[in-house]
């Protein structure tokens, strides 16, 4: 005869499924036949509850696992092999044996194929992963100077139209005018962090004294990698800058950004690999958006409502422009 | 890599048999799939991260060393587990944290007597937005009492609620009877109620 201890073994076990087949038919034939079973296989479930929380809580594998486990394996077989154990050695008439098979080799060089392709392609991502975050911070100190700017000047952000004249007034002359009014060091690295290339900002005096010509070739290496806000015309035509205001969508409204593709008309910026672009907002937050109509009204940030890389028709039309554009 | 769409397919005996013959890639779709089902079970079971990842290392490095002993059409998965299993041992050998069961603990005692304070336990757990703080508590009391079991009670508790496994697979994991399975298992479950009443956030 069963016991009750036994009996809730085998409950247990119904109620886990780890029972064989067989077993589970023995014990769904014996609550069939004694009905108060399946209180005491509800006692159990209850007993188990608590348990459920944690089971239902994945544990993460730490970042990597993967990979370092193929480098153990790689390494295993890369090492010298460890000394046959002695044993009566069979003379053989024939060549030696090799060590290292074939089949051995090949399996090496595979896995270190994989592990190199793994570990690369980590490398790459990490790599990506902290460009994006240096050009986040990058964008937040120039943001630094935008604010210090606009807090004298009636919470107005710096307008392209006034730094100079057209046909000077390109978008890449405001962060040398920031540099050279005070409002940024001049230290300020001025290419992506994500790039590779990152010349020493123009000073503005330099940059207003080249000749026309020598200014047109030179305008796309003002600012390389950064699009500044070409701000947005008025009723009457006049070209305005944003503006810092308590009623309007300030964190809707892009300010700066990774400057747009080759062809400005579509696609992400190229500085992070056309996986998008960090974009630095009014009110100095940056966020890295995957795609480019991230504006007030789903606008596309690099081009206004006539699809033109020129100066917004109105305030909430955002468009950044590339170091060379012009409102 | 073309080929690893088709393997990713494959059961795990398949993929075994095909690292056997010599494709490579199987190997590495075998470890991906049970990178986060064999990491948590070793991350239970020693319950120290730096360790578990040292030996879920540790067993596909066995795994690939004894390949050939794999007997072709066997389940893989309690072979991983017998695997990872004894590897978690032989670490906890060396960092000296085996544990000794007292089996005169052992209790004939129903579960019955107990069930009353884990369902309190659980009404006074209700959980709330106000609350989740208590549920991640109790969590956790829950995940230290299965820490603290003995060794040797731990092992079934994992592998048969925590794993999913079924108790003759256990058996030829932790090479024990079927009964002993069994056995462990009930007395493990009487002292986690003893381990959840105990605990003073229990207290309602």
């Amino acid at each position: 005869m069963l016991t009750q201890r036994t009996m809730d073994e085998h409950l247990l076990g119904y109620l886990l499924n780890a029972l064989e087949p067989e077993e589970l038919r023995q014990v769904e034939i014996w609550l069939k036949a004694h009905p108060e079973g399946q209180a005491r296989v509800e006692r159990l479930r209850q007993a188990l509850a608590p348990l459920a929380a944690e089971r239902d809580t994945p544990i993460e594998p730490p970042p990597g696992l993967a990979v370092r486990t193929l480098a153990r394996v790689a390494e295993h077989i890369c090492r010298d092999l460890p000394h046959a154990p002695k044993t009566a050695v069979v003379r053989s008439l024939g060549p030696a044996r090799p060590s290292w098979r074939r089949v051995d080799v090949l399996i090496a060089a595979c896995l270190l194929i994989t592990l190199l392709g793994l570990l690369s392609l980590w490398l790459l991502r990490t790599r990506e992963q902290a460009g994006l975050v240096d050009c986040r911070d990058s964008l937040r100190e120039v943001y630094v100077g935008l604010k210090s700017y606009s807090e004298r000047h009636q919470n107005r952000f710096p307008c392209v139209s006034e730094v100079a004249e057209p046909p000077r007034d390109v978008a890449g002359l405001i962060i040398p005018m920031l540099i050279a009014h005070g409002y940024l060091s001049g230290n300020l690295r001025i290419g992506c962090p994500a790039k590779t290339d990152k010349p020493t900002p123009i000073p503005l005096k330099e940059a207003l004294k080249m000749e026309q010509a020598q200014f047109e070739q030179q305008a796309g290496h003002f600012t390389p990698c950064y699009a500044y806000s070409l701000g947005y015309r008025n009723e009457q035509g006049l070209v305005l800058p944003l503006s810092f205001k308590p009623d309007q969508p300030n964190s809707h409204l892009p300010i700066m950004a990774d400057k747009p593709g080759v062809n400005a008309l579509l696609g992400n910026s190229l500085n992070h690999g056309g996986r998008g672009q960090n974009v630095l907002y009014l009110d100095g937050h940056v966020r890295f958006c995957t795609n480019r109509t991230i504006g007030v009204d789903d606008d596309d940030i690099y081009l206004n409502k006539v699809k033109a890389v020129a100066a917004g028709l109105n305030h909430l039309d955002t468009v950044l422009g590339s170091s060379a554009s012009r409102p | 890599m073309e080929p690893n769409n088709t393997l990713t397919d494959c059961s795990d005996e398949e993929l075994l048999a095909h690292f056997r013959e010599g494709r490579r890639e199987a190997f590495g779709v075998l470890l991906r799939r049970y990178e986060q089902e064999l990491y948590g079970y070793l991350r239970r079971y020693l319950g120290d991260e730096n360790l578990a990842d040292d030996v879920f290392q540790n067993t596909f490095l066995q795994v690939y060393i004894k390949i050939k002993t794999y007997e072709p059409g066997r389940p893989v998965r309690p072979w991983l587990y017998t695997i990872a299993t004894h590897q978690a041992i032989d670490a906890q050998r060396r960092a000296g944290r085996q544990q000794v069961l007292s089996l005169d603990q052992h209790r004939e005692e129903p579960l019955d007597g107990k069930v009353g304070t884990l369902v309190a336990l659980l009404e006074s757990r209700q959980p709330s937005p106000m609350q989740t703080a208590e549920k991640e508590e109790c969590r956790q009391t829950v995940r230290q009492a299965v820490e603290q079991l003995p060794c040797i009670l731990r092992q079934v508790v994992l592998l048969a609620y925590f794993q999913g496994l079924k108790y003759r697979e256990i058996a030829d994991i932790l090479n024990i009877p079927v009964g002993t399975v069994k056995s462990r298992l009930h007395t493990a479950l009487l002292k986690l109620q003893d381990s959840w009443s105990a605990a003073p956030a229990a207290q309602p």
